[in-house]
């Protein structure tokens, strides 16, 4: 490969990267800058005059993306595409560590034995008491404290949940034809982090699994205000692409 | 104000052109380029974003055409852009769409004003 030819696939590669565009259209676009390169190469121009002639490969994007239309995604992108990794690494883990321990679902064998932790169980502290239990206090809690460990690594669970929601609806916000998936899965994300803020409440009793000592609950309390934070940010810049958009 | 007021009518016309200039004989992008900076004066600078569109608004509506041709000299073939029958046609409406339309714009604007 001759030094002309490394430096017009090099450029090639930086421009392609600008391009917002995918499949074939991309392809497209492509090889009939290569055609003209080469063209101008045959003509004698260098490498660099071509570079000069057509411009740095950000302003061939941005060109591009003018003349077609296509909606260019901004260069912050990668946190959000960052978070939606990361979340979904960290739920992927704390899945996978819960069911090794045996802690995900009733009924599991290391949820504390309290299967039965629902209704009318024999540990009247972690329990939902019914009417008639044959334990404890007679009357149904009504903000009961809802028992046994299997509800744990939930809390992590759906605040993680509603990290991953907010990023991604962060990331189609502002696409075409994206704006209501996005708006839905902002709705979800806040509705999650509610949930697993309200999951915290009812069961305080920190999340033992995997944090010992007494700052559990701060530490859980400081997550779930990020999380619902970031899931109303995500809800608010939703609905701000879709208010720009409209104009 | 004036620079707005170009581009906006360069807008309008860049089809008809490219069009025009494929129909002549089979070219590829850059030769078009080079072309309307010699023969479109000051009015036609373009750069590859904004005539591929263009191009490819032309292929798709069935106008023009691409096919890559192997040349003498050459390892790698050429993409040239030849116009369809159709697109000649087409280009024929077009310049006498706006032949009608370079007049009425005329007879409005080029009385001097009172």
């Amino acid at each position: 490969m001759t030094r002309e030819e490394k430096q017009m696939r090099q450029y090639l590669r930086q421009i392609g990267r600008q391009l917002e565009v995918t499949g074939a259209l991309r392809e497209r676009i492509l090889s009939d800058l290569e055609n003209d390169i080469r063209a101008g190469l045959e003509q004698g121009e260098t490498m660099e005059k071509i570079r000069d002639r057509m411009g740095t490969p950000e302003e061939i994007g941005k060109r591009f993306s003018e003349e077609l239309g296509t909606d260019r995604k901004p260069s912050w992108i990668w946190l959000p595409r960052a978070g939606l990794l990361l979340s979904a690494a960290a739920l992927v883990i704390i899945v996978l560590w819960s069911l090794l321990a045996g802690q995900l679902l009733p009924g599991m064998a290391g949820a504390n034995g309290d299967s039965a932790a629902i209704i009318g169980g024999t540990d009247s502290a972690t329990s939902i008491s019914v009417i008639g239990g044959a334990d404890g206090p007679t009357s149904i809690y009504l903000a009961g404290r809802i028992g046994g460990n299997w509800t744990e690594p939930w809390k992590v669970i759906l605040l993680l949940l509603a990290v991953f929601l907010a990023c991604g609806a962060v990331c189609l916000a502002g696409q075409k034809r994206r704006n209501a998936a996005a708006l839905i899965l902002a709705v979800l994300a806040v509705a999650t982090a509610l949930g697993g803020g309200i999951l915290g409440w009812l069961s305080p009793d920190g999340i033992g699994l995997y944090l010992a000592g007494g700052v559990q609950n701060l530490w859980f309390w400081a997550g779930a205000a990020g999380a619902l934070l970031v899931a109303l940010g995500a809800l608010v810049f939703v609905i701000a692409k879709m208010m720009s958009r409209k104009k | 104000m004036e620079e707005k007021f170009r581009q906006q009518i360069k807008k309008g016309v860049l089809d008809m052109i490219v069009l025009r200039l494929v129909a002549e004989k089979p070219t590829y992008g850059y030769e078009i380029i080079q072309e309307l900076e010699q023969r479109g004066k000051d009015f036609f600078q373009l750069k590859e974003g904004t005539l591929y569109p263009v191009l490819y608004r032309l292929e798709d509506g069935g106008l023009i055409r691409s096919e890559w041709k192997l040349q003498e000299g050459r390892n790698t073939p050429k993409k040239y852009y030849t116009a369809t029958d159709q697109g000649r046609e087409v280009f024929q409406e077009y310049r006498s769409v706006w032949e009608q339309f370079v007049q009425t714009v005329n007879e409005i604007c080029g009385e001097e004003m009172q």
